[in-house]
């Protein structure tokens, strides 16, 4: 009986040592075996790696059931939940896994700037490197392929469409007022410093259903996620100053930034074009708080900014021209929460408010603009795989603007109230890593026209080879009027335009080639009868016209050592009938070709970065008054060549000196005829010209903090 | 009495084999460092899986990718390996928090990133890669894997701009010192010895 019980004991223990053998074969979806596999069970040392005709092959001590994983770098894991006597001549099915360098990209229409996937054209710094920008973000997007540069503005005007078409939003929520008003040719700049935003996305067309409301473009910025060091910014320059501030407590952080513009004493030294009473100044402040939760990040940006300026306009009837001061105060505050509800759920909701007072003063008469508006949103994405993915969302826009003009002794009043609200879903579908689909819907109800618009969103794209792929989108877009044009007739409709993309992409070793041809058709443009909108103009939406045209984009990191340069050429064929146009017609912000040549040259041994820019633009339609027709003449060509140059003096210290038009090019944007013709029976005409012949910028920038890079700031 | 010993020697021997696993496991891991740096990161990502508590393995597997990611492999392999590392990276921080070993490894990635698109990572992760080296060295001022790394990455951007390298010469000699006076206990990080003598190699 204790021999026997021994035996059983003995029985008991060689079971529990007992090597079970766990085999078989990994394959892809080639059927190919994959070499190099960790197969292992998971919660025990047992496991190996596959052999080069995919086969695996261990013992374990483990005999119930038990989880196999096998797993390797660009695969997605694999899991089988078995008996482990069951685990032998096992067949696994790989599947790769979907990463930034592998996978087709829906990359028609779109740039994006800051990571390292296919469809990024843009690096971070290239934002404030690029020559002629002058730190200012849109500058920069002003050398990619289908913006027409109208350096008398400032803002982007994208596939023949106007600067309004194109829709800035910060973390998802809209901006109201992107930019600070100017006149006289004096271009504008975005109000926001480059340096609190980390991805910048730009889509010149046939973008996502998330974004209603913009009729040709969406720019879209992402302020910077949580910093990991404290850090204080001086900047002191030509201009005026910089003051920058980081501070971490804890879970939380905060940024701060603050710059004060004075153009006066610039204006001192350099001759300017126009004819100053008060040059402009600026003070922009803006502050980003940011909290992590254990889900998720909150993130509030708030942005104040004061403008102001007055001068002497010249016109072409009045020979000592006319007065006019401009003075703006904007606010800007978003708060943002993106988070995970689960594995598979993600969670986005974001409230941006806006209040943008503008005072304009022409000769006698004053206009007084107050607009508030708010943008609500609230998005939520499923997770299904790496291959499947919805997004789903509701935002509400309320906006409330009100006009006062002040003529002589009268008063004016003039405004509106209305809401958009708009609903979207989206579907985004990896078939395989060479081909993917995305197919949206929006629906935006337009409260003051009371209209309920559909805009159906659709794109594919397609790998050719690992370095190639085709893209396709289309899109049905909507925009509703300008409030200063909504106000005196509430039954305006939205605007619409279809967008028609086809997009090739070539990306490899540092080269990149990008190639797009795109159609799009505009109707119910706005139109009036009166020379600009005014409370007896006759408004309706019997315009329509359409733009079509081809992008060229080439970029080379790598032939030349230290040396980076882009290339960008587009051609526009666009014809419009709206405002108040009495045929179709070419805008004149429409120029047919438009080509950008940017270059940065990094020397060593100066511790430097040199960069040139050039920049051509074919001549803008004007109206010539001598002749018969509309818009039937075209300025000669724009053309300026940008230089500037980047010393690091250390890691904590830069300076930074440009000029932009180094050759003094006297462009000329348009003219300005008189109203009445002289003896001869000629129309006079002045010429619209750049507020000044060349623009010097000259920065010192300096990083306290740690043993910072100025490589930041560069 | 016989089947009470029998019993106990197998059940002596059954801990035993269990206690053993952990340690097999990883003397094998350490060893396979030496050839093959995916096999150990493999063995030292089971040993990971099974050892949940233990932040040891994942910062072995971590450290085999890190290393593995440097060399001429192609782009795609280098950016996965490095993804890689980032997993085991911050697996081994939340077993063990505020671990200036662990930063190291942190530190040593961010290399790997700029070297791999410095003009992307250059800007996004310098400041954050002092940050990381300043409190390592605050937590741990006689640690020579930290002194060694934090010396040879400011060496580094010295180098960038064409500055004295000398002044982190000094701290290259006090890790070499620390390394050598350094006795390793169990599976803790013992290695760096090699690249703080390559370092030093420089300054001569």
């Amino acid at each position: 009986m204790k021999t026997l019980f021994s035996i059983i004991c003995l029985l008991i223990a060689s079971f529990t040592f007992a090597q079970t053998t766990v085999s078989g074969i990994v394959l892809d979806e080639e059927k190919q075996p994959v070499m190099g596999v960790n197969v292992y069970l998971e919660g025990t040392y047992d496991g190996t790696t596959t052999d080069i005709e995919g086969k695996f092959s261990f013992s374990t001590e483990e005999t119930s059931t038990g989880i196999l994983i096998a797993s390797y770098i660009g695969y997605e894991d694999y899991r089988l939940e078995a008996l482990i006597v069951d685990m032998v001549g096992l067949k696994l099915r790989f599947r790769e896994s979907l990463n930034a360098l592998n996978t087709v990209v829906l990359s028609a229409g779109s740039f994006s700037a800051g990571d390292s996937s296919k469809a990024s054209v843009l690096k971070p710094l290239d934002i404030v490197t690029t020559a002629g920008a002058v730190g200012d973000f849109v500058g920069a997007l002003q050398t990619l392929p289908g913006t027409s540069n109208n350096a008398d503005d400032g803002r982007l005007f994208v596939r023949g469409g106007s600067a309004e078409e194109t829709q800035i939003f910060i973390d998802g929520a809209r901006v109201f007022r992107p930019f600070t008003p100017t006149t006289g040719n004096i271009p504008t700049r975005g109000r926001f410093s480059p340096f609190l935003f980390d991805g910048i996305s730009f889509s010149t067309g046939g973008y996502s259903a998330e974004y209603g409301d913009a009729l040709s473009s969406v720019l879209l910025l992402n302020t910077n996620d949580v910093p990991k060091e404290e850090k204080t910014e001086i900047g002191i320059m030509s201009l005026g100053a910089n003051l920058g501030n980081t501070k971490i407590w804890g879970k939380n952080s905060i940024s701060l930034n603050a710059q004060y513009i004075n153009l006066a004493p610039y204006n001192e030294l350099v001759p300017q074009n126009n004819q100053f009473e008060k040059p402009y100044q600026s003070l922009n402040a803006e502050a980003v708080f940011r909290h992590q939760f254990d889900k998720g990040l909150f993130k509030a940006y708030s942005a104040y900014s004061y403008s102001d300026l007055a001068l002497i306009q010249e016109d072409i009837d009045i020979e000592e021209g006319f007065y006019f001061g401009l003075r703006n105060r904007n606010y800007y505050g978003n708060l943002n929460y993106n988070g995970y509800l689960s594995d598979s759920w993600n969670i986005e909701t974001s409230l941006s408010l806006a209040h943008d007072n503008n005072d304009m003063t022409i000769e006698t008469t004053k206009i007084d603009a107050v607009e508030n508006a708010l943008h609500a949103k609230f998005k939520l994405q499923k997770r299904y795989n790496n291959y499947f993915k919805i997004n789903m969302g509701v935002e509400q826009f309320l906006i409330n603007y009100k006009e006062d003009v002040l003529m002589e002794n009268d008063t004016f009043e003039t405004g509106i109230n209305h809401g958009i609200t708009g609903a979207f879903t989206e579907a985004e579908v990896f078939v395989s890593k060479d081909l993917a689909f995305k197919a949206g819907l929006r629906g935006d109800y337009y409260g003051a026209s009371d209209q309920f618009k559909v805009s159906p969103r659709l794109s594919a794209a397609v790998s050719i080879n690992p370095s190639s792929q085709f893209s396709l989108a289309y899109g049905n877009f909507y925009q509703s009027a300008q409030n200063n044009v909504q106000q005196y007739d509430k039954e305006l409709q939205p605007e619409n335009a279809q967008h028609y993309i086809a997009n090739f992409l070539y990306k490899k070793n540092d080269r990149m080639f990008r190639a797009e041809a795109y159609y799009k058709k505009y109707d119910q443009l706005l139109t009036y009868n009166t020379t600009r909108v005014q409370f007896d103009s006759d408004l309706s939406n019997d315009g329509d016209g359409y733009a079509a045209g081809l992008d060229l984009f080439w970029r080379d990191e790598k032939s030349i050592k230290n040396l980076d340069y882009w290339v960008s050429y587009s051609y526009l064929d666009t014809q419009r009938q709206f405002r108040n146009y009495p045929i179709e017609a070419t805008p004149n912000f429409a120029t047919d070709h438009n080509f950008s040549m940017v270059t940065k040259y990094w020397i060593e041994d100066l511790q430097s970065q040199i960069g040139a820019t050039f920049n051509y633009s074919s001549g803008r339609p004007f109206t010539n008054a001598n002749k018969t027709g509309f818009l039937n003449d075209k300025t000669s060509s724009f053309q300026s060549l940008n230089f500037n140059w980047a010393y690091l003096i250390d890691q904590q210290k830069i300076l930074y000196f440009s000029v932009s038009n180094v050759l003094g090019r006297d462009n000329v944007f348009g003219y300005q005829y008189s109203d009445t013709p002289d003896v001869q029976g000629q129309f006079n005409r002045r010429t619209i010209g750049q507020a000044a012949d060349r623009f010097f910028f000259v920065g010192f920038f300096w990083t306290i903090g740690g043993s910072d890079n100025q490589l930041d700031n560069l | 009495m016989r089947t009470i010993a029998t019993t106990l020697i197998l059940f002596f021997t059954l801990t035993l084999t269990a206690q053993s696993g952990y340690e097999k496991a990883m003397k094998k891991g350490l060893e396979l460092m030496q050839t093959d740096l995916q096999a150990a990161s493999q063995q030292f990502e089971r040993v990971a899986k099974a050892e949940k508590e233990n932040w040891l393995p994942s910062y072995y597997a971590a450290l085999c990718n890190i290393n593995g990611s440097w060399g001429n492999n192609p782009k795609e392999q280098t950016l996965l390996t490095m993804n890689k590392a980032q997993e085991f990276i911050d697996n081994a921080e939340l077993l063990s928090e505020n671990n200036p070993e662990i930063m190291v490894l942190q530190g040593m990635l961010n290399t790997c990133w700029i070297q791999y698109d410095s003009r992307v990572y250059g800007m996004k992760l310098s400041g954050e890669t002092n940050a990381i080296y300043e409190k390592a060295i605050q937590i741990a001022p006689e640690n020579p894997r930290v002194i060694s790394n934090r010396a040879r990455w400011l060496m580094g951007s010295a180098k960038f701009f064409g500055k004295d390298i000398t002044p982190y010469c000094g701290e290259i000699d006090k890790a070499i010192t620390l390394f050598e006076n350094e006795k390793p206990t169990g599976f803790n990080p013992s290695w760096g010895k090699s690249g703080a003598l390559d370092a030093k190699k420089e300054c001569e």
